[in-house]
């Protein structure tokens, strides 16, 4: 449903928890959906002896697209008219992500509402991992 | 022919000479201008391969014997593990990744097709269970009037990029772990490891311009955008370089723009 002028307040927060203990799995789903094959999502033996991480660890594009559910089951579908973000840390196996958006501001442009949003997604120990902005438009 | 001039504008920072001359004409023989320029960081004198076994001049070599898309994914190659080695965050890539170092705008898919079941995939891989995107008849009854692509979906257009340098080519070989840790077979008398700036994927940013609807077909155009520099904490001097992708339909809208963030250290973040 998308979100109404009268009923929002700058300052409004939404959360979601956007994934729990993420699978290799779901990393390797990822790869194939994108097509990013890099060993470094889904090669635990070229990650581990050639590159040098503990672990595989997932796309930073799959943090921003699990946090983009957020979004859109905040704003509505089809609703979003920006969004963008930072990768601030790496998303390993087993993180728990929790995706927040914090209305910044409403605003009315050639007759139409807008919101814009500030984006953070955060694992379990509190660990921001992506730290961006979105927009909206919004019923008036 | 390989133009300097380019170089110097991707690297304003730099200085010749490149550790490892050879003559332009060597180079011009079987590879393409255009390919070439990807390559200008082969040239980066602070390069130091991270796999021990591969030394910058064999790779350069390399590079000679390679044809032109083979030489974009020897330069992909690098920048893939060179990613892997330091400065935790983001290694992860998108379409325009290793385009980042091209200086005119260029067709990088000509046809990418949206389609429904691509959407449910890509919609399930990201965690998504909303029917408005595998549900045809949920979603005619919604404002878009029918399925739509998740925000981030324009990523997966590198499925549609015949020289996607992060999936497995047939004929080619692999650097992920096969029989040994990585595919790609060692070169005689490695030199040093180490590794020194690779590009990675620092942010993603779209602009919504139409909703994207399953049955549309976009095709996607990149350009360079700005770059500067910033003294990041543990990697000495950062260089952010943008490029952006302009999706379109066949209409000619502009249906999303998507701009990538790419950043090279200038030495081992790690050190």
């Amino acid at each position: 449903m998308p979100l109404k002028l009268s009923d929002l307040t700058v300052g409004d927060v939404y959360s979601e928890e956007v994934c729990n203990n993420l699978s290799r799995t779901q990393i390797v789903q990822y790869a194939g959906t994108s097509g990013d094959y890099n060993p470094l999502h889904s090669d635990e033996i070229f990650t581990t002896q050639i590159a040098g991480y503990p672990s595989v660890f997932a796309h930073g594009m799959l943090s921003m697209g699990m946090t983009g559910r957020m979004l859109t089951n905040y704003v509505g579908d089809g609703r979003l008219t920006a969004y963008g973000v930072r990768f601030t840390a790496q998303v390993f196996p087993g993180a728990t992500l929790t995706a927040s958006a914090t209305i910044d501001a409403i605003r009315e442009e050639n007759g139409e509402h807008f919101i814009d949003l500030s984006v953070s997604t955060q694992d379990s120990e509190g660990v921001e991992v992506i730290k961006g902005q979105a927009s909206a438009r919004i019923d008036g | 022919m390989f133009n300097w001039k380019h170089y110097y504008r991707i690297n304003p920072t730099r200085r010749l000479p490149p550790l490892v001359t050879l003559s332009p004409a060597r180079h011009a023989s079987g590879i393409v201008a255009g390919k070439l320029m990807q390559t200008a960081i082969l040239f980066d004198p602070h390069y130091k391969p991270l796999l021990p076994a591969i030394t910058r001049l064999q790779e350069v070599n390399a590079v000679e014997h390679h044809s032109a898309q083979a030489l974009g994914r020897q330069d992909c190659f690098r920048h893939s593990v060179l990613d892997s080695s330091q400065f935790g965050p983001v290694p992860c890539f998108g379409l325009t990744h290793s385009l980042i170092t091209k200086r005119e705008a260029f067709m990088a898919v000509d046809k990418f097709p949206i389609e429904a079941g691509h959407i449910m995939m890509f919609a399930r891989s990201i965690g998504d269970a909303n029917p408005i995107y595998y549900d045809e008849d949920y979603a005619q009854g919604t404002e878009s009037g029918g399925v739509v692509a998740p925000p981030t979906f324009v990523q997966a257009s590198a499925q549609f990029d015949p020289d996607y340098f992060l999936r497995p080519k047939i004929g080619q070989e692999w650097f992920g772990s096969a029989k040994g840790p990585t595919g790609i077979t060692p070169k005689e008398g490695g030199g040093s490891g180490g590794g020194s700036g690779g590009g990675l994927h620092a942010e993603q940013h779209y602009v919504y311009h139409k909703p994207l609807v399953a049955g549309d077909t976009l095709t996607a155009t990149v350009k360079p955008g700005k770059s500067w520099e910033k003294e990041g904490r543990r990697g000495g001097k950062l260089m952010f370089s943008e490029s952006v992708t302009e999706y379109r339909d066949l209409a000619g809208d502009l249906v999303v723009t998507a701009t990538s963030v790419g950043v090279r250290t200038e030495r081992p973040a790690t050190s």
